[in-house]
């Protein structure tokens, strides 16, 4: 395939967004940066096929974002039990399983939101985009967008300070300890 | 107690960490669009039609009845009557082809295709997928009850233009109107879908037809689609190119073709062609949002080793460099076919979710995917021992059942009794949830 026209720009766009879409992914899917990885390639290459209209997008990465979250699920649908051996040949492979670095944390805490909560959260706060590109983006009435980020951050809030009165706490300890 | 930008300032932190996952090359993304294309381009009658939206509508209407099945058998039966009764036409002959590459060979009783009044041939409206399913536009009678059989590009794939519904309606899937969404009310209403490949949607509807009914139809379709064809299937029923699942109206005010139960659904023997055959409690706060639906029949192979080493195979795809990934992909094809007549064993795969029963509450959904068979014949699957992340075992009925609480998945397995062994599992975590329900099942 070769660049055309239609195609004038995908690279660097897809080179500028890999990461923080699969960040945002690794965040959706509780930290499994694989699934993300996968699902991700998949959004790019439907961004790729379509990219005379994608490319025209007010922000093809949170197109491209919304696209993954089902490539992914479909993945996810996919036979848990083939998964699981997967996990287990990983595992033994690994040997004893090393700590999770801290980020795991936060991306099960994020896992944790009911899944419009965690898409807002996502697209809001990792790939930065305003509450009405991520109303378009979703599918969603703004102010379903704005209430869905305010329950999210109370539920954040709680869930990275659970302990809000004991002096000993702060921010960064109770988001690194474990 | 962290403010917005805390939780903001947060968040970077935890992606600041991240290792980025090694982007694709070009190439590689490339080839994914050849291969999407590829499961697009269906062949009608040696003419190659690039589609992007294939719908093929059946339009079956009374006939008379062949005999005590309350389904039609079809390619067991007689399907040419001698003469016609009640002034309905003679059944044609079946399995009929409603396309080329597309065979019903079940209908219920009294279903026969309509044919087309003035060519005297199957209809067979081909849509795009822009074009609206009304009933009116088929120009159908509403009372004519009847059913429809889309194959369709799976809507959920990636439309620029912004899929109408995206909801979580159907765990995830996204459903294109249909003509439920412009007709009255119709009770005993159902839809069926089956998920063909990546790409392809197979749907199955009728305004008076039972959910049971359908996926009997779904299943005796015979498929000749590219996707297919690359699994080595030929029919939908074959899980190595589809996955079913169910699904009621419901949600857009129309009666479910089975009352959910919030509390328990009926026991039946296990029937691979059935509802589920037991039934399932429900935790505090959560009611069933669909009927278990099978997703999938899966063969394992019951040799360990070979488990293994497939296994191994497989996993080695994920871990190699991208150059080294089609070496690797070769070598776990080369593994699959020598070890294709290895000895195996069948399980079937229920989907359940589990939804708040207050809309209002922020209880978050559960998606269980619960397996049934004889899955203990797999040793190596379910040897506690040989796992070390099963967190402990409990013992229920006498049995002992492993435990597990991964970081993406919770599960728990049990044989409930020889030759029937279950597997319940979550990517979503919950090990309290999964944990409770699975104690709750009964068969």
């Amino acid at each position: 395939m070769t660049e055309s026209p239609a195609h004038s720009g995908f690279d660097e766009w897809f080179r500028a967004a890999w990461p923080d879409l699969t960040r945002s992914l690794t965040l959706t899917f509780r930290g499994n940066s694989e699934l993300a990885a996968e699902a991700a390639a998949e959004a790019c290459s439907v961004a790729l096929a379509k990219w005379g209209e994608v490319g025209e997008f007010a922000n093809p990465t949170g197109w491209a974002y919304t696209v993954a979250l089902r490539a992914g699920r479909r993945i996810q649908r996919r036979s848990v039990l083939d998964r699981r051996l997967r996990e287990k040949i990983s595992a033994t492979a690994r040997g004893a399983a090393d700590p999770p670095p801290a980020w795991v944390e936060i991306a099960e805490i994020i896992g944790d939101l009911p899944s419009r909560q965690r898409d807002v959260v996502v697209l809001r706060y990792v790939l930065q985009m305003t509450q009405r590109d991520i109303a378009d983006v979703l599918g969603l009435a703004p102010g379903s967008v704005a209430a869905s980020l305010n329950q999210a951050r109370t539920r954040l809030r709680a869930l990275l300070d659970p302990n809000p009165f004991d002096p000993s706490t702060n921010d960064e300890e109770t988001t690194h300890a474990r | 107690m962290p403010d917005e930008a805390a939780i903001q300032s947060r968040i970077h932190e935890a992606t600041d960490e991240m290792t980025v996952p090694p982007r694709p090359e070009l190439g590689e993304i490339e080839q994914r669009v050849i291969r999407r294309a590829r499961i697009r381009r269906i062949e009608f009658g040696g003419v190659t039609a690039s589609l992007v939206c294939i719908a093929v509508l059946a339009i079956l209407i009374a006939r008379p009845s062949f005999g005590s099945d309350p389904g039609l058998d079809v390619a067991a039966t007689d399907t040419a009557p001698s003469s016609t009764t009640n002034g309905t036409q003679p059944a044609p002959p079946l399995p009929f082809p409603l396309d080329e590459g597309i065979e019903v060979g079940w209908l219920p009783q009294g279903y026969a295709i309509r044919l087309d009044e003035r060519t005297n041939v199957p209809d067979r409206p081909i849509f795009t997928r822009d074009q609206a399913f009304t009933l009116n536009g088929l120009g159908l009678d509403e009372d004519s009850a009847p059913i429809l059989i889309q194959v369709v590009e799976a809507p959920d794939v990636g439309d620029p233009s912004g899929d109408p519904q995206p909801s979580e309606v159907g765990n995830g899937t996204i459903y294109v109107d249909g003509p439920f969404s412009t007709g009255g009310e119709m009770p005993g209403a159902s839809r069926v879908e089956f998920h063909v490949g990546d790409d392809i949607e197979v749907v199955v509807m009728g305004n008076q037809l039972s959910t049971e009914e359908a996926i009997r139809i779904a299943e005796s379709l015979q498929l000749d689609i590219p996707a297919c064809i690359d699994a080595g299937q030929v029919s939908i029923s074959n899980p190595a190119c589809a996955a079913a699942k169910e699904w009621s109206p419901e949600d857009r005010g129309y009666p479910a073709a089975h009352e959910t139960s919030t509390t328990a659904l009926p026991s039946e023997p296990l029937d691979p062609d059935g509802r589920f055959p037991g039934s399932i409690h429900m935790p505090d706060g959560y009611r069933l949002s669909d009927m278990p639906a099978r997703s999938s029949t899966v063969t394992y192979t019951v040799d360990p080793d070979i488990t293994r080493q497939r296994a191994e195979a497989q996993q080695a795809i994920v871990d190699a460099e991208p150059e080294d990934r089609p070496r690797a992909q070769a070598n776990y094809e080369s593994i699959m076919t020598d070890t294709a007549s290895s000895p195996t064993v069948t399980v079937d795969e229920w989907t359940v979710r589990l939804e708040s029963n207050d809309d209002r509450s922020s209880l978050p959904a559960l998606d269980l995917t619960i397996t049934l068979g004889d899955i203990y014949a797999e040793p190596f699957l379910f040897d506690p021992a040989g796992d070390s992340r099963i967190s402990h075992t409990i013992v229920r009925d006498g049995r002992t059942a492993m435990v597990a609480d991964l970081s993406t998945l919770s599960y728990l397995a049990w044989q409930e009794r020889p030759g029937l062994s279950v597997f319940v599992a979550s990517d979503d975590g919950a090990p309290a949830l999964v944990r409770e329900v699975a104690e709750s099942l009964s068969f």
